[in-house]
């Protein structure tokens, strides 16, 4: 497939160069996606998607356009040309647009990034492991698991420009997402469990069955929650993911501080957060949804500190934000999404996080809820975003279990949890040791100091 | 290879006559019911911020997706690569992924059947207008942001348009082709004063041509929408508790589509996931609501000709007069609750899966003026602009996040506070709706099912004034 989107590739930068494109930039990529969605505890439809297209940038001076489309035949590759050329011509110039990305081989390797063994892997076996989660989170006679998807992905992927560049990666995708819901004399919970990695080894079939059947009989058992409070509230990863992603994800990106519409745009070498927070963006993370020797634009991906101790230590940049910074690529263009590989060459690079790492602690979530005396344990939102300008939130809970002494003791639901998550971070009481790989996010789950619950 | 497509006024169409030959072929493999649907789909991209360009983009897909249903489950294949040969093993591949889940059900699928070719209902076809005037339009929004304040420290704009062109052959006899055309505009301002920042945004859209577009007057809206953004700066840390709140059309149209319309696609119900089944003849609501689900609204950004599936789209009726009436449904769900299909199973693209899925949700207005709701409220909070909402189907809860909203005190609209979070049962809160206002509006926007397969949707619906639970200042 390699020498397919090869070809192809080599074929767009003459056409584009020859019809008077200066610097040309083109991404091509096969991708495969398999998913199998299971409805009333059963698999009820199954897919398998195959795509092969091609994404196109050309640069007359510092006119530039983009044209991305699916490839059948060369007839395709001739329109992309021809429109991304008519479009750079009619484009006004982009004062802030320097050159592609300049070649620079990649050194080191990145591991566990894609498995032979998955793209093998035939129905019978996916339908087999899927049966195996839903028996186990059914195992309870009230569970029923109402909506589940399990997807796998396969790309390769081919990012060449006129400058030099010429890199491969290729990698595999595995996202789960399964809810179930229990009822009881009139009452209902509904769970919520999701898993990602590059492979399906590392995922117990039975573990998250386990766990969509507590979190399902958890909410079952949850109050709406009455009164208003401030309290030591701790979030679980697979909350807390969206949090840092609409926050520090934004305030970071060297797109956002040269648009000056970073909160963080002047806080450089400034503290950021509580001393305990430690965030790395690793474009080569063993396993990380996002790892690769390079990034979408061929450039060697690296490892930074982006929060050392409550410092913010460094900003990212895809090659055109780092001109206008001044400064050198990170290796963090991104075309490619974490839940998906499809059709990913229909994107333009986006400066955007490899993966985060968050340093854990030294205190299992069992110790963080021991050391807290009136408090709360988050486990689900409605959806768990902040506003990333401000950081303001005001999120409805789903899920959550009031911490009485350091136990854990009344389910709740139906209430606010509200604060400003850049305050938050501000305020971190204590961060956990057990990690878990939510999206391109490796984090452990975090107690933060005040936080405010409100109920009806 | 077979050559399978045509050159149509310089567009690429796959023949209607390679379709049915997929969905014979399928036939003839053993399946209760098949479908082939071909979509070439066309988008342009125009991005601005600070007054330059930031990207122009134009994307082409062309994919077939083709569907087996047998003893109860689907079998899904599509490819992007368009000759017979991979076709054929597409087809091939759905009938076995199919074959491989076992069903064991027999469910009568009645599709709706329509032989016809129709052209997308506009005036002026977006892809006749020069990149150049596009672009134009966009400059003028973005610097009318920068204008109208200095405090306005960033200013973005995107242009889009999207022309879909759709064929659909299933195994009933239908052989339909038809086209979509959507356009957009939206300006962003962030302004930003003493460590301070807010933003605010101006949305226009639909299931026009560019006449949507030559409606705007970009230096007023680009002039407004930074005002607004600016005047968020000084606004106060809203109030929080369970008060009586004015939401406007966006906001309601929240609470329409995201709590009861979910909850009313019909494969919710039967599944029995959503809170509303079984409660078709029950009072949900005040007398002064009624909300509806119609496809068929000329311009609106969620309206469209047919399915995914083929239905023609259709008006549902959800609540009348506070009594829930009924569910949206794909040829699946109808065929299992034995009711015909509303025209509501739509797929994101070629690539995904139908679900049950609304196109216009919104309440029906009633006769009351905002300015009469606002002087006979004696405490309370008028909540404008929706920023967010998510769905819960199975809890009934509602949650919004608004961009701002005002104070109301002794009649009177007074303090401007700045974004807040609107939560509750779904339920108790239209019980208590108790005054709907004569203004109607729609807003366009992208709707997922869960976290993803996002098809386009308007929301709406008047000024509604309900007791709500606000926090999250």
């Amino acid at each position: 497939m390699l020498e397919k989107l090869t070809k192809i590739s080599i074929q767009a930068i003459r056409m584009a160069s020859k019809q008077g494109a200066d610097q040309v930039e083109v991404f091509t990529a096969y991708t495969r996606t398999r998913n199998i969605y299971v409805e009333n505890s059963v698999p009820h439809l199954s897919t398998n998607n195959v795509s092969i297209g091609l994404g196109l940038k050309c640069a007359i001076g510092k006119h530039v356009g983009f044209a991305a489309s699916t490839i059948f035949s060369d007839k395709d590759v001739e329109k992309v040309v021809d429109e991304c050329i008519s479009i750079a011509k009619v484009s006004p110039e982009d004062p802030n647009f320097e050159a592609l990305p300049v070649p620079r081989k990649p050194s080191g390797t990145v591991e566990n990034v894609y498995d032979e063994e998955l793209v093998e892997t035939e129905e019978r076996e996916l339908l087999k492991v899927v049966n195996q989660l839903v028996k186990t989170a059914e195992s309870k006679v009230n569970v029923k698991v109402l909506n589940g998807l399990l997807r796998i992905g396969e790309f390769t992927f081919h990012v060449a420009n006129s400058l030099g560049v010429d890199q491969s990666h290729k990698g595999t995708l595995v996202f789960l997402h399964f809810s179930a819901k229990a009822s009881e004399n009139g009452r209902v919970g509904e769970g919520v469990e999701k898993a990602y990695s590059t492979t399906l080894k590392n995922l117990d079939f039975e573990k998250i069955g386990n766990e969509l059947q507590r979190k399902t009989l958890t909410t079952l058992r949850a109050e709406s929650y009455k009164g208003k409070e401030e309290m030591p509230v701790i979030i679980v990863p697979v909350e807390l993911q969206g949090l840092f992603e609409s926050t520090v994800a934004f305030a970071i990106s060297g797109e956002h501080v040269n648009k000056q519409r970073s909160p963080w745009k002047d806080k450089l070498n400034n503290e950021v957060a509580s001393k305990t927070l430690t965030v790395i963006d690793d474009g080569r993370m063993p396993g990380g949804i996002l790892s690769a020797l390079i990034d979408d634009e061929g450039v060697p991906t690296a490892t930074k500190k982006i929060i050392e101790n409550g410092i913010l230590k460094n900003f990212i940049y895809d090659t055109y934000n780092a001109y206008i910074a001044d400064t050198e690529s990170t290796g963090n263009g991104y075309r490619r999404l974490t839940r998906t590989v499809e059709e990913i060459f229909m994107r333009p690079v986006n400066c955007a996080v490899s993966n985060i790492a968050i340093k854990p602690g030294n205190k299992s979530l069992e110790r963080m809820i021991s050391e807290i005396d009136r408090g709360c344990l988050i486990e689900k939102f409605a959806a768990p975003f902040a506003d990333p300008f401000t950081g303001t939130f005001g999120l409805e809970v789903r899920s959550a279990t009031l911490i009485e002494n350091g136990s854990l003791e009344k389910p709740i639901k139906h209430a606010l949890l509200s604060g400003n998550f850049y305050e938050a971070l501000k305020n971190i009481l204590m961060i956990g040791r057990e990690q878990e790989l939510i999206e391109n996010m490796k984090l452990p789950p975090i107690a933060f100091e005040k936080l405010e619950l409100i109920g009806q | 290879m077979i050559s399978l497509l045509q050159i149509y006024e310089g567009r690429v169409f796959i023949l209607l006559d390679t379709l049915e030959k997929l969905v014979d072929y399928m036939r003839k493999l053993g399946v209760d019911f098949c479908d082939a649907r071909f979509e070439q789909r066309e988008n342009l991209q125009i991005l601005t911020t600070n007054g330059n360009i930031r990207a122009i983009s134009r994307n082409v897909r062309s994919g077939v997706s083709i569907r087996a249903f047998l003893n109860g489950h689907w079998g899904y294949a599509s490819s992007t690569e368009l000759s017979w040969e991979t076709l054929k093993s597409a087809a091939e591949k759905a009938v076995k992924i199919v074959k491989s889940t076992k069903g064991t059900e027999k469910i009568e699928l009645n599709s709706v059947v329509v032989e016809k070719k129709y052209k997308p209902p506009i005036k002026i076809n977006p892809q006749e207008i020069s990149l150049e005037e596009k672009i134009n339009l966009l400059l003028e929004l973005d610097k009318a942001q920068r204008k109208a304040d200095e405090r306005v420290v960033n200013s973005n704009t995107r242009y889009s348009d999207s022309c879909i062109n759709f064929t659909v052959v299933n195994s009933e006899g239908s052989k339909i082709e038809w086209g979509e055309i959507r356009i957009g505009v939206v300006a962003m301002p962030v302004a930003f004063e003493a460590g301070k920042m807010q933003s605010s945004y101006f949305v226009k859209s639909g299931t026009r041509g560019y006449e949507l577009v030559k409606e705007i007057d970009p230096n007023v809206e680009g002039e407004n929408v930074a005002k607004e953004a600016v005047e968020l700066l000084s606004a106060e840390k809203p109030p929080g508790g369970y008060l009586t709140v004015i939401i406007d059309p966006d906001v309601a149209g929240l609470l329409a589509h995201e709590v009861m319309g979910h909850a009313s696609e019909a494969d919710e119900i039967v599944k029995k996931r959503s809170f509303l089944t079984g409660v078709v003849g029950k009072k949900v609501g005040s007398e002064l609501v009624t909300m509806v689900d119609d496809g068929t609204i000329p311009g609106a950004y969620g309206t469209i000709l047919f399915d995914s599936e083929g239905t023609p789209s259709s008006r549902t009726i959800i609540i009348e007069n506070g009594v829930y009436k009924g569910y949206m449904h794909n040829l699946e769900t109808a065929a299992t609750m034995n009711v015909k299909p509303t025209g509501n199973g739509r797929a994101q693209d070629y690539n995904r899966r139908v679900w049950v899925r609304m196109t216009n949700t919104f309440f029906e207005k009633g006769d009351w003026d905002l300015e009469e709701m606002i002087s006979e409220t004696k405490e309370g909070l008028l909540a404008v602009k929706a920023l967010s909402g998510m769905e819960d189907p199975v809890g009934g809860g509602f949650e919004a996040r608004v961009l701002k909203g005002y104070i109301i005190e002794n009649g009177e609209k007074r303090k401007l506070v700045r974004s807040f979070t609107l939560t509750g049962k779904a339920l108790d809160i239209l019980k208590t709706v108790d005054a709907v206002s004569k203004d109607f509006t729609l807003h366009g926007g992208n709707c997922g099912k869960g976290e993803e397969d996002f098809v386009p949707v308007s929301t709406g619906g008047p000024y509604m004034r309900a007791k709500i639970l606000v926090g999250g200042g």
